[in-house]
């Protein structure tokens, strides 16, 4: 769930969002180092009387800062890679769930061997003095069990949405036609939220998502 | 349709004169391949053997009378695992778009019923598995158009 004021991203609740997470504060280590470097160097230009005016080549120098961000790069290239690859993970999953998108609403099925079952899931309109969140409670939840390999399955029936939910990194355009799959695992319970991310008419911030997920043994 | 006494054969028979009130892993996985093979005797379908795994989840408390722990522990995870069913990854279809294996999945089982009968057993599978894969109103479409003989692919 975000917050007024917040600036960093929520907080990961999937394994894929937690090693994302660890991932952006590990750049964002390496691009503030540099920036200040930079900034450093472009007031000491400005203001030092020190400076030497009359360098016109070096050749060590131009080494020196071709090899170093190399090195630099390499560094953000393989935790970089390794995310990415892991997240194109192909596990069997647990669980399939269909998400169907349709304006201004959005509707789940799961269907399993021994049950079939799909409901709507509508924003709530509540006053401002409920205890729901203002914009994001629905009214049927997508409850969902954790420590399972969940596949979704995401389409819509008219034209595009998005299916986003921040918190566990998972987002994906649902077009009609297309069946888009995502996966994703969370060993911990809680009540997720987002909302509808592709502009699909005049009801389009008025679609939030709403995942609840609770333990195995409760959810079966 | 599975009884309990599956599971009671399948721990007596595995289960020898060890320390069973911790869980162990070698154990663990004699108990799992010996109850599928068991349930594998039965013949059920892919939807019973669901249901059977589900509700020996549901009581689970009741078996913990009956067990030691290490076991107890061992059918839960048994059952937990195999309660919800869902198509394995298919390798003909790696990428985002899902579709055709929806359509594949839903055309295989319309040709294996019109082959094989709509009682044969197999063909669960593609059932199952289109059931899992499609929308529900795709699969009221596809039916509509069987129906109406207006199915783009000839089954």
């Amino acid at each position: 769930l975000s917050v007024w004021g917040q600036l960093n991203l929520q907080e990961g609740m999937s394994t894929i969002m937690e090693l994302m997470n660890y991932f952006h504060d590990y750049m964002m280590i390496i691009l503030v180092l540099i920036m200040t470097f930079v900034t450093y160097l472009f007031i000491f230009v400005i203001t030092s009387p020190r400076l030497d005016k009359y360098t016109v080549d070096s050749r060590i120098l131009e080494t020196v800062w071709t090899i170093v961000p190399m090195v630099i790069l390499l560094f953000m290239a393989f935790p970089s890679l390794y995310l990415l690859y892991l997240m194109e993970d192909v596990s069997n999953p647990n669980l399939m769930v269909k998400v169907v998108g349709h304006q201004w609403y959005w509707e789940y099925q799961y269907s399993n061997s021994w049950f079939n079952y799909g409901f709507d899931s509508y924003m709530v309109y509540e006053k401002s003095d409920s205890p729901l969140f203002h914009s994001l409670d629905v009214d049927n939840r997508l409850v969902l069990p954790t420590n399972a390999n969940i596949l979704f399955l995401v389409t819509s029936a008219d034209v595009l949405h998005s299916w986003a939910v921040p918190t566990l990194g998972i987002k994906t355009d649902a077009i009609p036609g297309r069946l888009n799959y995502l996966s994703t695992m969370t060993p911990y319970s809680g009540v997720y939220y987002g909302q509808c991310s592709e502009i699909c008419g005049s009801n389009h911030s008025f679609m939030p998502i709403v995942l609840e997920f609770i333990p195995m043994a409760n959810y079966l | 349709m599975a009884s309990p006494d599956l599971i009671f054969k399948a721990v007596n028979e595995t289960a020898n004169k060890q320390d069973l009130s911790r869980y162990d892993q070698n154990v663990c996985l004699d108990i799992h391949r010996k109850l599928d093979s068991k349930l594998k005797e039965q013949d059920l379908s892919i939807a019973e053997k669901s249901v059977f795994a589900r509700n020996n989840f549901a009581v689970m408390n009741k078996w913990e009378q009956v067990f030691p722990a290490g076991i107890t522990e061992c059918l839960r995870e048994y059952f937990r695992e195999r309660a919800i069913w869902a198509p394995k990854f298919d390798p003909r279809f790696p990428n985002q778009n899902q579709a055709k294996n929806c359509f594949v999945n839903y055309v295989d089982y319309q040709r294996c019923i019109k082959l094989k009968g709509q009682d044969y057993k197999d063909c669960e599978y593609f059932k199952q598995a289109a059931a899992s894969l499609c929308p529900n109103q795709w699969l009221e479409k596809f039916d509509e158009e069987i129906e109406s003989n207006a199915f783009p692919v000839d089954i």
